[in-house]
């Protein structure tokens, strides 16, 4: 299936001031871009190669099983990161569209 | 009514595209001008070294509809000829000005060239651009004779990809062991060896003393031990140099980089500078110093942009680095210095291993091979200045924690 016929989605991102709002997901972006270029303050210093943990963000927990298991290097940064939570932490780099994911809700941790 | 303040930013980088974005966010009716010299969209550099000598287009630092949506009036193929302090306005190459209420210099590093003969030959480049990287990659054919100058981090990412590619490549380092500026002994020792598994060459302790053509293509390179050899490109990594040349005419201190504050702020109030080409100061590494990543470019940027609206802000973050070579990756936290101690956690020889440099009982840096939990874990203790039980820390299977 070409990318033509995915479509954009949307998901409910709640900030870190707890205000909630609809961000548009492109295809071929990963959650991170969806984010960071559409105003979220996800710095994501490295770029999206799983070097930083700085687009860390909380996945509904129903979704655990959608996403697959994190890759070891994703698991090691996470686990010593600020607000990991081990059930909904991901970085959001390592999570490419998905059009099961339309509708999703993403948080952000606190800093 | 009140006219609308502009802030004019000079390079499309890293620091001045966060600089730029930050702005906005904080100010909705600000006037931003970015002006980029380069032909393409603000691209990221670090895939330069890495993706891009894969194959990969390389990524841009954001999607083009994000500079419309953001009114960011980003100005391609567009060179600053000078900065007018006096009527704060600055001036392009093919004429015309742009007046600032404040002005962000974010113009980065150029590439060093030694002077030796045949340094103009075709064939023979540095990696600083998009349009370098795509040259290299080119050049990277199966049994093709690849000569790099420098074995510092682009040298080495480099030499890894073209060594994929079937490439001969030998590396000419002028001190005895490579990434000599940025890590320890161990780490070095430990790169050569992965390098030399993959079929790498080194000539460690030698410099270039010329290099040959014929047709004006290179051919050779004559080592300082008089070794010739044969080469069909050779790539030159010896370091970089601030791209200060504005600043400097403008009369703005500087010295190896543009002199600014913790708020990122030159001699000129009313002059920012963020990223490589800054020497500055941040309370997290205690002294000033001018680095080259882009943890500093973003973060400066975001702090130059904060304190351009009003809201004061001080630099105080721990730098950080990575490099990856043959799908090994090393991430380094923290600024040591020549007097630091070493401690080695984990062994080398499984590929999993992390160095400490100590100052007392205090991390002031970490190197860390494949093991990113130290990475995250020594971060955090380096921003904190927290000491360490220095006895249990080299015990890998002991997570790096604060004393008690």
């Amino acid at each position: 299936m070409g990318q033509d016929s995915l479509e954009q989605l949307n998901i409910r991102v709640v900030d870190r001031e707890g205000e909630e709002q609809s961000v548009p997901w492109q295809p071929g972006e990963s959650l991170m871009e969806a984010l960071r270029d559409n105003g979220l303050p996800v710095l994501a210093s490295c770029g999206g190669v799983c070097a930083c943990a700085t687009c860390h963000v909380y996945i509904d927990e129903s979704l655990r099983s959608s996403l697959g298991t994190r890759s070891e290097c994703e698991h090691e940064l996470l686990s010593a990161a600020d607000g990991f939570q081990p059930e909904v932490s991901r970085l959001s780099c390592q999570i490419p569209y998905d059009e099961n994911l339309n509708g999703i809700t993403v948080t952000l941790p606190c800093d | 009514m009140t006219q609308d303040l502009t802030t004019v930013i000079v390079g499309g980088s890293h620091a001045g595209v966060q600089c730029a974005l930050g702005l906005r966010r904080l100010d909705p009716n600000r006037r931003i001008v970015v002006l980029e010299g380069d032909g393409n969209l603000p691209y990221e550099r670090p895939p330069l070294s890495k993706a891009v000598l894969a194959g990969s287009s390389g990524s841009q630092i954001r999607k083009p509809a994000v500079y419309d949506k953001q009114r960011i009036d980003l100005r391609l193929r567009t060179r600053v000829g000078a900065v007018d302090r006096t009527n704060a306005r600055v001036e392009l190459c093919d004429g015309g000005s742009i007046a600032y209420d404040s002005l962000l210099l974010a113009t980065g590093t150029t590439a060093r060239y030694p002077r030796i003969p045949g340094i103009e030959l075709e064939g023979v480049r540095t990696l600083r651009t998009f349009d370098d990287a795509s040259w290299l990659y080119s050049r990277m054919t199966p049994g093709s004779k690849l000569v790099i100058v420098g074995g510092g981090f682009i040298g080495l990412e480099a030499a890894a990809a073209a060594a994929k590619a079937k490439v001969q490549v030998t590396v000419i380092e002028a001190v005895g062991r490579v990434l000599a500026r940025v890590t320890n002994e161990v780490v070095s020792r430990f790169f050569e060896r992965l390098h030399v598994s993959n079929g790498v060459e080194f000539r460690l302790g030698q410099t270039l003393l010329g290099i040959e053509g014929r047709n004006g293509h290179v051919q050779a390179v004559v080592a300082s031990d008089n070794t010739r050899l044969e080469a069909d490109a050779v790539l030159i990594g010896i370091g970089v140099a601030p791209a200060q040349d504005l600043a400097v005419a403008a009369g703005l201190a500087c010295d190896d980089g543009i002199q600014v504050d913790r708020s990122c702020r030159t001699s000129d109030e009313n002059i920012f500078a963020a990223g490589d080409v800054t020497r500055h100061e941040n309370l997290a590494v205690g002294r000033r110093l001018r680095l080259e990543c882009v943890q500093n470019a973003l973060s400066q940027g975001e702090i130059a942009a904060n304190n351009m609206c009003g809201f004061p802000r001080e630099y105080n973050e721990v730098p950080w680095f990575w490099t990856e070579q043959f799908n090994v990756r090393m991430q380094s936290a923290g600024v040591h210095e020549p007097g630091d101690k070493i401690l080695v956690r984990g062994d080398p020889d499984a590929n999993r291993f992390s160095v400490l440099y100590l100052r007392d009982q205090v991390i002031s840096a970490i190197d860390t091979i494949n093991c990113l939990p130290d990475f995250t874990a020594a971060k955090r203790l380096i921003q904190d200045r927290s000491p360490v039980n220095v006895a249990l820390a080299s015990d890998p299977a002991r997570p790096l924690t604060p004393l008690d």
